[in-house]
This record gives C-alpha cells, sequence and structure tokens, in this order.
C-alpha cells in the first residue's frame, strides 16, 4: 500500500496490527490509513473486515500493534472513541420490547444525550434512514429491510463523526439497497461524516467510496483512493481467441502482462509499463491463434480487488 | 412547503457526565418493567405482608393489654425482611433472571458496548433495575414500618432504644439484594433463555437448601447451612440485627462464602458480558 503523505491525513491509522483467535490470525501485521470521506474495506468472508471494525471499536485487544481513531489511542480511550463513533453491526440486533424511536433515543442517551435531545435526534434520524411511517412499531416486528435501516438511525443518532458500517446491505432487495447506498453516499458527500463501509460487495464500495483498504487473509493486500489502484491497474483488454488459449496467456504472461481466463470463454488482458496492445496480436501470432474479438476495458474494482488478492473474483462477490 | 426539512445533523449539544450512564439503563429498565400489568399486581400482592404488618403496628399501640403479644423490637422488623425472602425470589427470576439473557439472544450487548459504556456500567445498569424492584419489597415497607412505629409512639423511648434499626434494615436489604440479584444475573449471563436462567436460579436456591438440610441431618452440625444460599444471605444479613438466627452457623464462615458466593457472580458476569464472543 502506499506510504501515508503526512500522518494528519487519516482519521484512522492501524500499525502492525495482529489479533489471534486461538492459533488463527483474524488480522496479520496490518498496518493501513484510513483518509477522511468514505473508504471501503473490501474482503471476501473471513478476510478479518469485521475483526478490524471491532478492534477499531475496543472491542477486541490486539495482540500486536495499535490503533489510533481520530487521533485517539483506541485501547487507551475506547470510551472517548465510541463517543466519536457510530456502529452499524453486521448481525441483526435490537433491545427487546422497545419501539424505534424508543430504542434509538435510548441509545442515544447512553451516549450523554439528554433525554429530550435524544428524543428529536432518534426522530431525525429514522425520518432520514426510511423510517418515518414505521417507526412506533416493535423492532421485533421489523423486516429486514427495516431492521437494517434502524441500524443505521441508531448508529447517527449521537452525531458520530465516523460511520462503522459492517456489510449495510446484507439482506436489503434491490431497492432497499439502492437507498441505503444513496444514504451512505449522502453521509459522506454531504454531510460530513467519515465513513467506513465494510463489505465483501465490490459494487457497493465502488458506488460509495472514494479509497477502499483490502483485505485477503488478514492481510493489507492493498489500499489507496479507487480512482488510483485502477489507473495502476494498467490498459485493460478483453480478448477471444479461436486456438489454444492456454500456450497464448502463458506467452504473454511471460511477456510482462496479467492475463486470466474470464467467463464465457473471454481473456482478460492487463498491460503495464506502456506496453502496447501490439503485444497481444504478436503473441497470438506467434501461438498461431485467432484474435476474434478485442476490447479495451474500463478497470473495475473487481479488476483492482482480483490483481491484489491474485484471483478471479467469484460471480457471488461481484453483485 | 415545510419551512424546515428532516434530515440527517450533527450534534453539538451538550453532554451528561459518563458517571451516571448507568443509571439511564436502569431507569429505562424500571420504566419498561413497572409499566407491565402483571408487576404492579405482584407489587400489589408482596406488599400485602408490609399492610398486615402495619396493622400489628397499630393494633399493638390501640390494645394495651394485648402488647405482649405483639411486640415491636429489632427481631420484629428483621423478620419481616426474613419473610419478604420469596418475593425478592420472584424478583430475581422475573425479571432478574431474564435481563442479560434476553440481550444475548438479541445481540443487544454489541448495541449497548458500542456506545461509551463499559462493561460495568452494563452490568450495574441491569444491577439496578433488580435491585431497585427489590428495594421496593424490603427496605422501603421495612423503614415506612419504622417510621409508623415512631409515629404512633407516645414518647421517644422506642427511638432512643432502636435508632440503629434504619441501619440494619439498610444493612439487611443490602446484602440480601446483592447476593440474589448478582446471582440472578450471572445466570441470566450463561444462557440465552431467560426461562432457564430463572428455573437454574430456582434450583440453585432449593437445591442447595435441600443440600444443607440433609448434611445438617447427617452430621447433626448446623455449619452446613453456609451450603443454602437462602440461608446465608440471611445469615450474613442478620449479623446487621446482632447476628442471631435460627442457623446457627457462625458469622464467619457465613461471610467468607457470602464474598465467595458473591465473587463467583461477578467472575461469571466478567467473563461473559461482552461485545464480542469468540469462538476459536
Amino acid at each position: 500500500m502506499p506510504a501515508p503523505e503526512r500522518q494528519g491525513d487519516f482519521v484512522i491509522q492501524v500499525e502492525n496490527l495482529t489479533i489471534l483467535y486461538g492459533k488463527g490470525r483474524a488480522l496479520d501485521r496490518v498496518t493501513a490509513g484510513f483518509p477522511p470521506g468514505a473508504v471501503g474495506l473490501l474482503g471476501p468472508n473471513g478476510a478479518g473486515k469485521s475483526s478490524l471494525l471491532k478492534t477499531l471499536l475496543g472491542f477486541l485487544k490486539p495482540d500486536q500493534g495499535s490503533a489510533r481513531v481520530l487521533g485517539m489511542e483506541v485501547a487507551a480511550r475506547p470510551l472517548d472513541v465510541r463517543q466519536r463513533v457510530g456502529y452499524m453491526p453486521e448481525i441483526d440486533c435490537h433491545i427487546p420490547g422497545m419501539n424505534a424511536v424508543a430504542l434509538t433515543s435510548y441509545l442515544g442517551e447512553l451516549c450523554g444525550m439528554p433525554r429530550i435531545e435524544a428524543i428529536q435526534r432518534a426522530h431525525e434520524a429514522l425520518y432520514y434512514a426510511g423510517l418515518g411511517d414505521e417507526r412506533y412499531r416493535n423492532v421485533e416486528t421489523y423486516s429486514t429491510g427495516m431492521k437494517q435501516r434502524i441500524k443505521l438511525a441508531q448508529a447517527l443518532v449521537h452525531g458520530p463523526k465516523i460511520l462503522f458500517l459492517d456489510e449495510p446491505t446484507n439482506g436489503l432487495d434491490p431497492k432497499g439497497r439502492m437507498e441505503m447506498l444513496a444514504l451512505i453516499r449522502d453521509l459522506a458527500r454531504r454531510k460530513g461524516v467519515n465513513v467506513v463501509l465494510s463489505s465483501h460487495l465490490l459494487r457497493d464500495v465502488e458506488e460509495t467510496c472514494t479509497s477502499v483498504v483490502m483485505l485477503s487473509h488478514g492481510r493489507v493486500v492493498g489500499a489507496g483512493s479507487i480512482e488510483s489502484l485502477k489507473g495502476a491497474a494498467g490498459e485493460l483488454f478483453e480478448v477471444r481467441v479461436k486456438g489454444n488459449p492456454e500456450s497464448f496467456l502463458r506467452l504473454l504472461e511471460s511477456r510482462g502482462c496479467t492475463a486470466a481466463a474470464a467467463e464465457d470463454g473471454l481473456l482478460d488482458i492487463a498491460l503495464h509499463d506502456g506496453l502496447g496492445s501490439d503485444l497481444i496480436f504478436a503473441a497470438a501470432r506467434d501461438t498461431q491463434v485467432q484474435v476474434r474479438h478485442l476490447v479495451r476495458k474500463q478497470p473495475t474494482l473487481e479488476d483492482v480487488f482480483a490483481r491484489a488478492v491474485g484471483e478471479r473474483v467469484p460471480a457471488a462477490g461481484r453483485s | 412547503m415545510p419551512i424546515y426539512d428532516q434530515s440527517y445533523r450533527p450534534y453539538r449539544g451538550a453532554l451528561t457526565s459518563h458517571t451516571w450512564r448507568w443509571w439511564t439503563i436502569t431507569q429505562a429498565g424500571l420504566m419498561q418493567h413497572l409499566s407491565r400489568r402483571l408487576t404492579l399486581i405482584f407489587l400489589f400482592v408482596a406488599i400485602i405482608p408490609a399492610i398486615v404488618q402495619g396493622v400489628i403496628i397499630w393494633f399493638s399501640h390501640q390494645v394495651t393489654s394485648q402488647q405482649n403479644l405483639f411486640t415491636v423490637d429489632p427481631a420484629f422488623f428483621r423478620n419481616f425482611l426474613w419473610m419478604q425472602g420469596p418475593f425478592l425470589m420472584l424478583v430475581c427470576v422475573w425479571p432478574g433472571a431474564t435481563l442479560i439473557a434476553r440481550d444475548l439472544k438479541t445481540n443487544a450487548i454489541q448495541l449497548y458496548l458500542s456506545r461509551p459504556l463499559t462493561r460495568t456500567d452494563y452490568v450495574l445498569g441491569k444491577f439496578g433495575i433488580v435491585a431497585g424492584v427489590a428495594m421496593l419489597l424490603l427496605p422501603v415497607p421495612a423503614l415506612l414500618l419504622f417510621i409508623m412505629e415512631i409515629g404512633l409512639s407516645t414518647d421517644t423511648a422506642f427511638l432512643a432504644r432502636y435508632f440503629w434499626i434504619p441501619f440494619a434494615i439498610l444493612g439487611y436489604s443490602a446484602v440480601v439484594i446483592t447476593g440474589a440479584a448478582l446471582l440472578s444475573l450471572a445466570l441470566s449471563s450463561i444462557t440465552r433463555s431467560g426461562r432457564y436462567a430463572g428455573l437454574l436460579f430456582f434450583a440453585l436456591v432449593i437445591c442447595s437448601r435441600i443440600a444443607a438440610g440433609v448434611a445438617t441431618l447427617l452430621t447433626q452440625s448446623h455449619a452446613w447451612n453456609v451450603l443454602s444460599i437462602g440461608s446465608l444471605m440471611d445469615q450474613v444479613g442478620a449479623l446487621f440485627f446482632g447476628g442471631e438466627t435460627e442457623y446457627g452457623m457462625h458469622p464467619v464462615p457465613a461471610a467468607f462464602m457470602y464474598a465467595l458466593l458473591v465473587s463467583a457472580c461477578l467472575l461469571i458476569l466478567r467473563r461473559r458480558v461482552k461485545a464480542v464472543e469468540i469462538v476459536t
């Protein structure tokens, strides 16, 4: 990952962070910086995203390394950190026997807000999250989509400076997902809230975030602004050939390209460091395959991520 | 056209001190519990012994020839507190045993602890709910009975002689409420079902009583009464009234066992109340 330009550029910094679960490593010497704005915490299931968020909240004690949120050492000042952070957990959670207003205002009071203000803020947060007419219903009767919305509202009620969203679109239908992503975009771009969006859905991160931190097997495999990462991915081509694609791909790789078989018989080829598309035709000629289709592709976060983790992204991960 | 659009805005208001955050949990829990009709019926039934004791005090002042039958003395108040024991047990089962179990079931602990709250704040808040209801059953009516006795007395002899009784009432109540409430919360934290936690509480109290009874019968030694959770707490509480009980326990081992019980409950709560459950 690129080295931070200045310490002050990051709202969250982790250094050499290691979290052990028994003999397994949830996080393995993670060093990363989260700039202001919306940052995607990207990785497949089990990559360590939730563990990182829980460490930043002070739920998990690092076995090694340190984490700072808004300049505060998490291990030394967990309460000060949680005062300034809103957390939307991945799991389904609520306080039994309460309606949405009672729950949200109660959680606001637990952050130190006076009761009247907490109630007022609860109404605002619930309206904002899209629970206007349903806010007096008992939370236990809510659908999955409504539960996601109340989780967002409770995370916002005390006016946090940073919002940790752990898989916020889980279980949402397409319309609900779009609305949730629109809210996240609005929070990050118009409301001045720094957002850390943890997701295994690349599209969600691409639609809402400007930067990413990519994790795989508990390690950082890439970080930076999405635009710069896409640029670093090189010139991408989608190619279909007639003939033996294996020898063609091998030759391209030996000449410094990144090449992989994609779906529907297509090949994804990335050319780096000023290599021209002539190289593709030369390789085709040398391996005696015919190029039947060649299209320049706009690099996506999926391409960046696939390159970072060194594997193809499973279809479910692209959504 | 709306003059104010409901939207998100940063909060710039004042914040209360962290010291009393646990009280928010207690307050909300008490309001939720006391708003139930069943709770009000229970409280009404639980207050009947206090009404009966009040009538006895009144009667002892009305019928001078019967004064020997109805003596209002420290034993009178201690017996009243002891009589309220079954009601305290019910409070420990409901709501006590359900408080943490329900939060575990609905993953609410993560919501609590993602706020600027410590685990101690959370447990203290839940403890306050059980203690709050229990106080309505033990020290509050006992203190009212004491005030009634003073009010009906024609002289200050009773107050001069037994001025320490309110402190004894508070001390006894603190001991039994703390022990019972912590036990119910500890049991509540080891299961996701409040029902099982309640049954476990009942089983522990009753089985420990049976075990103490059997051991006492076999060895002819009252020392085994320390095994009974109920007797143990009553014995330690009775120290505030002079220590005389029918259990015949020595106060030192009783106090030691009580401290052990409280420590075990705190240890269980420390291990079980966590924002993240790590499965390795």
